[in-house]
């Protein structure tokens, strides 16, 4: 009995530790991942395919950089693991834990931060070097990547469940698109430009008004002034950014909710560019944040204001904030005013491109947060770039955009009077849903509140003739459009009441 | 030997401690950003200063920076002269100058065109650290000269207050 125990087969024993190394190595994968899986988690709805895909390529490369340093100065995969753990979490959540200390300590910098973490990563070292048995530590590797694991389970499994419970959206777009072109009998020569600009959380009168008690009827008047036909009472049929674009560019109701899988389908060829392009339209687009993910073999022409890591709302921007790289995504709010004003001056450029037959679609995350001017156009203080609390911060900046958009839309009548110009918002200003998401303060009544909070920008030059728009939605104000252009007989959906 | 590599570790820890403690010190030096306190004489102001102070920025960044833009010239400045303009920080102890940047703007010589003022450096910028001036309440007084010549300066309206990391006018 005794030989027959001390004759375990030699592959099995040194298989056990391969595998247990292997395990310990995918622990410190694990737990470098999961500030990555609990942000984007709660952030799924703002968040493309492509965001995830670069941000965990980022995660897995800090990761291995972080690793193969352990590994070189501990020269034990076991070891390196531990440490890799031990350093990830600090380093990713560096931020967090300095604004904690810092709302104790105002004294307390990065750099103190960073003599602190050197510090004690070296004691660390030293100690898991001289102290711990590869034994301990392979066994202390397993435990905390089980935590872990778990707990990227938790925080994930309410999304997953989401996921399958919610109806797929019916997305079977374009129709008889082709059929209805060919049988127009509009001239073709004589199609004119079309701009569509979309302004993030660019809130209507109702709406504003409610939040903020402005009354914006001076704009409206210089909107009409040149000729504008506005709607006061348009809503958006949702909050969401990217379910209410990937709606109206199939001129269509199709979701209320899109997994990324069904936007990318629907915007692979949206209705509202396979009709203008089988039409014999051109397409250029103001591309902030390159929000917009149609594919760019529709593009003649397109303007991408920044980098991925000057937008504003992405995974890998996220993850950089919280880490101990922030120092790279702090710049001037001077930058975003800037290419502000240099998408607002491409808009007007948009006008010299061709005589006809240009779509120009703008989505300008304007004036969506970052708050950083005054109605004046002046930088705000830090402090306001994401103040909800506030609502005269918005104010402020809706009424930067006010001047804005008046200075642009005339550059471009004057340049191109045909043009048909139409400026909505995708939503308006969302400030009683922030105030419950971030700070908890309940809306009494969340129907009503939602309501106001849809009311939108909607106005729309039609080479200067008159267009009743009031109370379409985007959707059905580029229906309008279109049957008034070229005949196609889309007729109107369902009203976003 | 033992004594020795306790006094080693005695040594370290105290190098690492003044190491933390001063760095901020040391960060601002090494990015340039030292300010030098000293007495300043302000009791003398010249009426023939116009000047205008267009933004004072929160701090921001790492280094909580603070940037001033306006403009500034004295009535008297002859035509052709290198024009100049610092901002003096005055504090509770001891006060800071901080050298701008100027530019020429025809903008402001035009507006100002009955003083027969020329363009040259009438314009300026300047930023400077928080973390480089002690808490406290400071006066701001503009200063310009050609150089060469004597300064003169005035004082503006509004009084800061310089507390942890935030810069902010007196009573706001």
């Amino acid at each position: 009995m005794t030989e027959h125990k001390t004759t375990k087969p030699k592959a099995a024993l040194l298989a056990t530790p391969k595998i247990e190394l292997f395990a310990g190595i995918i622990a410190s994968l694990i737990i470098a991942m999961f500030p990555y899986v609990y942000f984007a988690n709660r952030n799924l709805e703002l968040l493309s395919a492509s965001d995830l895909w670069i941000s965990a390529g980022m995660v897995i490369a800090h990761w291995l950089m972080l690793f193969l340093i352990n590994l070189a100065i501990l020269r034990s995969f076991e070891k390196a693991s531990f440490a890799t753990i031990v350093a990830a979490l600090p380093l990713s959540l560096f931020h967090i834990g300095l604004n904690a200390v810092q709302k104790i300590m105002p004294n307390v910098h990065y750099w103190h931060g960073i003599v602190l973490f050197i510090t004690v990563y070296i004691i660390l070292l030293l100690v898991i070097h001289w102290y711990l048995s590869p034994n301990l530590v392979r066994k202390l590797n397993l435990i905390i990547g089980g935590i872990f694991l778990i707990l990227i389970l938790v925080n994930i499994m309410p999304s997953v469940l989401h996921h399958f419970r919610t109806e797929k959206a019916d997305i079977t777009v374009g129709g008889d698109v082709f059929e209805k072109v060919e049988n127009t009998a509009i001239s073709r020569e004589h199609y004119p430009n079309m701009y569509l600009f979309i302004m993030d959380e660019f809130s209507g009168q109702e709406g504003l008004e409610r939040y903020t008690g402005y009354d914006n009827q001076k704009f409206y008047d210089d909107l009409e002034a040149l000729s504008f036909n506005v709607s006061k009472s348009s809503r958006s049929y949702t909050l969401l950014s990217r379910v209410e674009i990937t709606n109206l560019l199939n001129l269509s109701f199709l979701a209320d909710f899109f997994s990324e899988q069904e936007r990318a389908e629907a915007l692979k060829s949206p209705y509202l560019f396979t009709t203008l392009k089988a039409m014999g339209y051109d397409f250029n687009l103001i591309n902030d944040q390159k929000y917009i993910s149609i594919p760019d073999s529709f593009l003649k022409y397109q303007f991408v204001p920044q980098g991925l890591f000057q937008r504003e709302e992405n995974l890998a921007k996220i993850l950089i904030e919280k880490s101990v790289y922030f120092p790279i995504r702090i710049q001037p709010k001077l930058d975003r005013i800037d290419i502000i004003k240099a998408m607002f001056d491409y808009g007007k450029k948009s006008s010299e491109i061709q005589e006809t037959k240009l779509f120009t679609l703008g989505y300008f995350m304007f004036p969506h947060h970052p708050w950083v001017v005054n109605e004046h156009g002046a930088p705000l203080p830090e402090s306001e770039i994401k103040n909800w609390k506030n609502a005269d911060t918005y104010l402020g900046q809706l009424k930067f955009a006010n001047k804005l958009v008046l200075d642009m839309v005339n550059e471009i009548i004057e340049n191109d009077p045909q043009a048909i110009i139409i400026l909505v918002g995708d939503h308006g200003y969302r400030q009683a849903f922030h105030l419950e998401k971030l700070y908890g303060i309940k809306m009494e009544d969340p129907e009503l509140e939602y309501f106001f909070m849809r009311n939108i920008l909607s106005a729309v030059y039609f080479g200067g003739e008159k267009l009743d728009i009031e109370g379409y939605s985007t959707i059905n104000v580029l229906r309008t459009i279109m049957d008034e252009l070229f005949g196609l007989g889309l007729g109107l959906i369902e009203e976003a009441n | 030997m033992k004594n020795m590599k306790i006094l080693f570790v005695i040594l370290v820890a105290l190098l690492w401690i003044a190491l933390f403690v001063f760095s901020t010190k040391i960060i601002l030096f090494f990015t340039g950003n030292t300010l030098k306190g000293e007495q300043i004489d302000t009791s003398t102001l010249s009426p023939d200063i116009k000047y205008h102070i267009d933004r004072i920025s929160s701090p921001e960044g790492l280094l909580k920076m603070v940037t001033i833009e306006g403009w500034a010239f004295n009535v008297n400045y002859r035509d052709g002269s290198e024009r100049n303009v610092s901002l003096i920080l005055k504090g509770p102890a001891l006060s800071f100058e901080i050298p701008a940047k100027t530019y020429d703007s025809n903008g402001i010589a035009n507006h100002f065109k009955d003083l027969k003022i020329s363009s040259e450096d009438l314009k300026f910028d300047t930023s400077f650290s928080v973390l480089a001036i002690p808490n406290g309440k400071y006066e701001i007084f503009v200063k310009v000269w050609e150089t060469g010549e004597p300064f003169s300066m005035v004082q503006h309206y509004k009084n800061y207050v310089k507390f942890g990391n935030e810069f902010s006018v007196v009573g706001e």
